[in-house]
């Protein structure tokens, strides 16, 4: 290889950016070359003036202008992860099941209020108040009335309206 | 990495600000001296810097290896610094590259050439100026390679990570950027 090839391949060799025949047939070249040998040492010799460079001290302070800003990062991290939709993000990492046990819990819950709903919905009476002969007739059967629904808030003014209802019919 | 910054690293992903000023004391020195070598302003570099942890800071939760947050770190000094570059001087590649401005007027940086008279130049604070001015007129990508390797301290593998090329391409551009320095420190490297 000349001269001139070998030069122009020595930063890639010093850095071993050739392949092994091509770094091989450099250095049997230097070995016998005194001016590429030369090259070789001016390339290395400029490698270690950039090593002496050395770092740069930073300006004193540095932290304490960025530390602000840091903080009021976390603050706003903070803040944001108290909002209430937040606490459930864990939701969004199964769907599926969390889709399908929404529809279970609504369908439980409608069954429930449909079914209690029935049982606490006074149904409308539709027993036929038969007129009584007398007023003895008429209190017996507010007693009944009085019994039956015991639990009923408004006994004492359905009560009251049966008895009127009857008088009135008796008249 | 060593264990104790593994460790910061981990404690700062979770929000811990007193970890991540750990984090910060041990790489300010270095992130500040390769943006300072890259954009030669210290008012920019400051600011670049600070910009830097700030970045790294807001982005923890996006680095995947806690082994390499020095890696990943540096790629954000990288990215700021050619973020900025663009756009204070868009068509410069190196200092020695001629430039047109808005009114087509033509200038060219005034690189001294060292070569001219070596014996002048012999006190070591004076010569590192010298390699410093070298290293300024390299191409940034070049300049690049030549900080992190020589001046960072850096392997191949990591500085290929950090600039996101293959390894060959680091070396070529080392290769060349010590060509262009071999010239331009002519006198301190002949023998």
């Amino acid at each position: 290889m000349p001269c001139h090839e070998v030069k122009g391949l020595l930063s890639d060799y010093i850095v071993d950016n050739v392949d092994s025949s091509v770094r091989q047939t450099i250095a049997s070249h230097i070995a016998g070359c005194p001016e590429c040998a030369r090259e070789l040492q001016a390339l290395q010799r400029t490698a270690f003036l950039v090593n002496t460079i050395p770092l740069t001290e930073p300006p004193a302070g540095l932290w304490n202008k960025i530390a602000p800003h840091l903080a009021e990062y976390k603050q706003k991290k903070i803040g944001s992860s108290f909002v209430w939709w937040n606490r459930f993000e864990w939701l969004k990492l199964k769907p599926i099941p969390v889709f399908a046990s929404a529809i279970i819990i609504c369908l439980i819950i409608g069954g429930l209020w449909w079914q209690h709903g029935s049982i606490i919905t006074p149904k409308p009476m539709q027993t036929k108040i038969q007129p009584k002969a007398n007023e003895d007739s008429i209190e017996l059967y507010a007693a009944q009335h009085n019994a039956a629904t015991l639990e009923d808030p408004a006994t004492d003014k359905n009560s009251a309206a049966l008895l009127l209802v009857s008088a009135e019919e008796i008249n | 990495m060593d264990a104790v910054e593994l460790e910061l690293v981990q404690r700062a992903k979770k929000g811990e600000l007193a970890a991540f000023e750990q984090l910060f004391y041990r790489y300010q020195k270095r992130i500040y001296s390769f943006i300072l070598q890259m954009v030669l302003d210290k008012d920019d570099t400051a600011e670049l810097t600070q910009d830097t942890f700030i970045r790294a800071y807001h982005s923890l939760s996006s680095l995947k290896s806690d082994e390499a947050f020095s890696s990943w770190l540096y790629r954000i000094a990288v990215n700021l610094v050619r973020d900025k570059m663009r756009k204070f001087s868009p068509d410069i590649e190196s200092i020695d590259e001629p430039y047109t401005d808005q009114e087509g007027v033509e200038f060219k940086s005034d690189i001294a050439d060292w070569s001219a008279n070596p014996r002048e130049v012999t006190l070591q604070s004076e010569l590192q100026d010298k390699i410093q001015t070298a290293i300024s007129s390299l191409p940034k990508l070049q300049r690049e390679a030549i900080i992190l390797y020589h001046i960072e301290e850096m392997d191949i593998e990591q500085i290929s990570m950090i600039l996101g090329v293959p390894s060959g391409t680091v070396k070529s551009r080392l290769a060349r950027a010590r060509d262009i320095l071999r010239i331009k420190l002519k006198p301190y490297v002949s023998s």
